[in-house]
C-alpha cells in the first residue's frame, strides 16, 4: 500500500531551479520508501523488524525516526508507540509520513522553492507565503460529513496532521489495551513540527475518549488541536489557530 | 517497484487540479497573482506538482507518463462565464489491494464540481475502508479546486486508485 504525496510550489522565481529542487524531493521520498517500507522484504525497517539489522547498526535516518518515535512515546505518555505491534517489532510507519515531508519541505526552501505545501496523504506541511498579505489556507476533512470541512486553518511554516481511527487500511491501537482505539473519529495537531504533530494526533486517536486530556497537555506544550469524537462532539484546544465549523462547511464557502 | 507512468498520472491530477486553483486564484485578484503552479507550463509530467510515495501493489502501467497538463489552457477559465457546459466523464477501473475503485467526474467548464464513485469494493472490511475513505478522497479532489482552500488534511487513505481514476477520467475529457 502506498501513500500518495502532493507538492504544491507556488511563487516559483526560478523554474528550473524549483524543478531541481522538486526532482530531489521526489528523490528523497523514494528513498524513505526503500528505507522504511513495510511491503518491500529488503527496507532497513523490515531488515530490523527480522533481526538482520541489529540494534544501534542502523543509517542515520532509521535513528532519527527511531529517536524521534521513542520521544514522542514519551510525550505522550505511551499513547504513542513505537512497539505497538502485538508482536513488540519496532515499527515508527506512524510518523514515518510526516517526518519525510519535513525533510522534503526543507529540501524544497533549500532549492529555492520557498512557497510550497507538502501533503502526504491528508498530513502537512506549509511553507513561505502565496502573497504579501496571503499565507496557506487548510481545510479540515470533516470525519463525519463527506463534502464538507469541520475547520480551516490559516497558516504557514507548521505542520497539520489528522488521523482518524481506521487509517491505511488498519486500525489504530491502543496500547493499553491491546485492541483497536474506538471512540475519536479524528484528531487534528498543528505545530512547527509535522513529524511530531503526527504522533501527537496518532496517540489521540489511540487514547480513544481519553483523547482530550492527553490533547489539552499537547496544547499548553505548543501543539494545539482539534477532536472529533466518533458522536460527533467538536473540541478545540485553547491555541488551535483555526476557524471551527461542527456543522461543516462546503469547501467553497471556505 | 513504481512505475513512471504511475507517477506521471498522479503527477497530471496534481497538475491540473494546481491548474484550476491557480486560474481561480488569478481571476479574483486584482493584481497579477504569483499563484501559478509549476506544473502549469511543466511540459515533463516528472518534474510537476505531484508524486506517489510508491506501494509495493503498484504494477506496470501500460499508458504513458508523458501526459501533459498542459492539455487545459491556463487562461480559459478565467476568460469563460459561468454559462459553460457540464460534462460527465468516466474514469477507468483501478486496482487497489482491497478491490477496484471507478469514478466518473462531473465538470462543469474546466472545474470538476463533483466525484461520484461508480465501483467499490463491496466485501467486509475492505468496503468498510472505502467506506470511510472515499468521501475524503471526493472533499479533497473538490476542496482542491477551491478558491479559498489550498489544501486538505484527513486522515490518511489509500487514494492512489481513486486518484487514478479521477485522473484517467480527466484525460478521456481533455483528450
Amino acid at each position: 500500500m502506498g501513500t500518495a504525496v502532493s507538492f504544491d510550489i507556488r511563487d516559483v522565481q526560478d523554474r528550473v531551479a524549483a524543478k531541481e529542487a522538486l526532482d530531489r524531493a521526489v528523490r528523497w521520498l523514494h528513498q524513505v520508501d526503500g528505507t522504511f517500507s513495510t511491503f518491500k522484504p529488503d527496507s532497513e525497517l523490515m531488515k530490523l523488524q527480522r533481526g538482520d539489522v541489529r540494534w544501534g547498526h542502523w543509517s542515520p535516518e532509521m535513528g532519527d525516526v527511531l529517536g524521534l518515535a521513542v520521544d514522542v512515546e514519551e510525550r505522550t505518555g505511551g499513547a504513542y508507540q513505537l512497539r505497538w505491534r502485538p508482536d513488540r517489532t519496532p515499527d515508527p510507519t506512524g510518523i514515518v509520513k510526516g517526518w519525510a515531508a519535513d525533510r522534503a519541505s526543507l529540501i524544497l526552501t533549500a532549492g529555492g522553492a520557498r512557497s510550497h505545501s507538502v501533503n502526504a496523504a491528508g498530513d502537512v506541511r506549509l511553507a513561505g507565503r502565496l502573497g504579501p498579505d496571503r499565507v496557506w489556507a487548510i481545510g479540515i476533512a470533516h470525519p463525519h460529513r463527506g463534502g464538507s470541512l469541520i475547520a480551516v486553518v490559516e497558516g504557514t511554516d507548521i505542520g497539520i496532521a489528522t488521523s482518524g481511527s481506521a487509517e491505511q487500511g488498519r486500525h489504530i491501537i491502543d496500547p493499553r489495551s491491546g485492541l483497536p482505539a474506538a471512540g475519536v473519529a479524528s484528531a487534528t495537531v498543528v505545530g512547527p513540527s509535522l513529524a511530531r504533530a503526527d504522533g501527537y494526533a496518532t496517540a489521540a486517536v489511540s487514547r480513544g475518549r481519553d483523547a482530550r486530556v492527553l490533547l489539552e497537555r499537547l496544547d499548553r506544550a505548543g501543539w494545539p488541536s482539534l477532536l472529533v469524537t466518533d458522536r460527533e462532539e467538536v473540541w478545540a484546544s485553547p491555541g488551535f489557530p483555526g476557524k471551527v465549523y461542527p456543522e461543516g462547511i462546503p469547501p467553497d464557502l471556505a | 517497484v513504481v512505475s513512471n507512468s504511475r507517477l506521471g498520472r498522479w503527477l497530471t491530477l496534481g497538475g491540473l487540479l494546481g491548474l484550476s486553483i491557480g486560474t481561480v486564484l488569478a481571476k479574483g485578484a486584482s493584481t497579477s497573482h504569483p499563484t501559478m503552479p509549476l506544473t502549469a507550463a511543466a511540459p515533463d509530467s516528472q518534474t510537476s506538482t505531484s508524486t506517489s510515495k510508491p506501494a509495493s501493489n503498484s504494477r506496470p502501467s501500460s499508458t504513458s507518463s508523458s501526459q501533459a497538463t498542459g492539455s487545459a489552457d491556463p487562461t480559459a477559465p478565467s476568460t469563460t462565464t459561468p454559462s459553460v457546459a457540464t460534462r460527465k466523464v468516466t474514469g477507468a477501473a483501478e486496482s487497489f489491494p482491497y478491490g477496484a475503485i471507478q469514478v466518473e467526474v462531473v465538470l462543469t467548464g474546466n472545474r470538476i464540481s463533483d466525484v461520484v464513485v461508480l465501483q467499490a469494493p463491496q466485501d467486509g472490511y475492505s468496503a468498510q475502508v472505502a467506506q470511510d475513505a472515499l468521501p475524503t478522497l471526493r472533499n479533497e479532489v473538490l476542496a482542491a479546486q477551491s478558491a479559498h482552500i489550498d489544501t486538505v488534511s484527513g486522515a490518511s487513505y489509500d487514494s492512489q486508485a481513486y486518484a487514478s481514476s479521477v485522473q484517467s477520467a480527466l484525460d478521456k475529457a481533455h483528450a
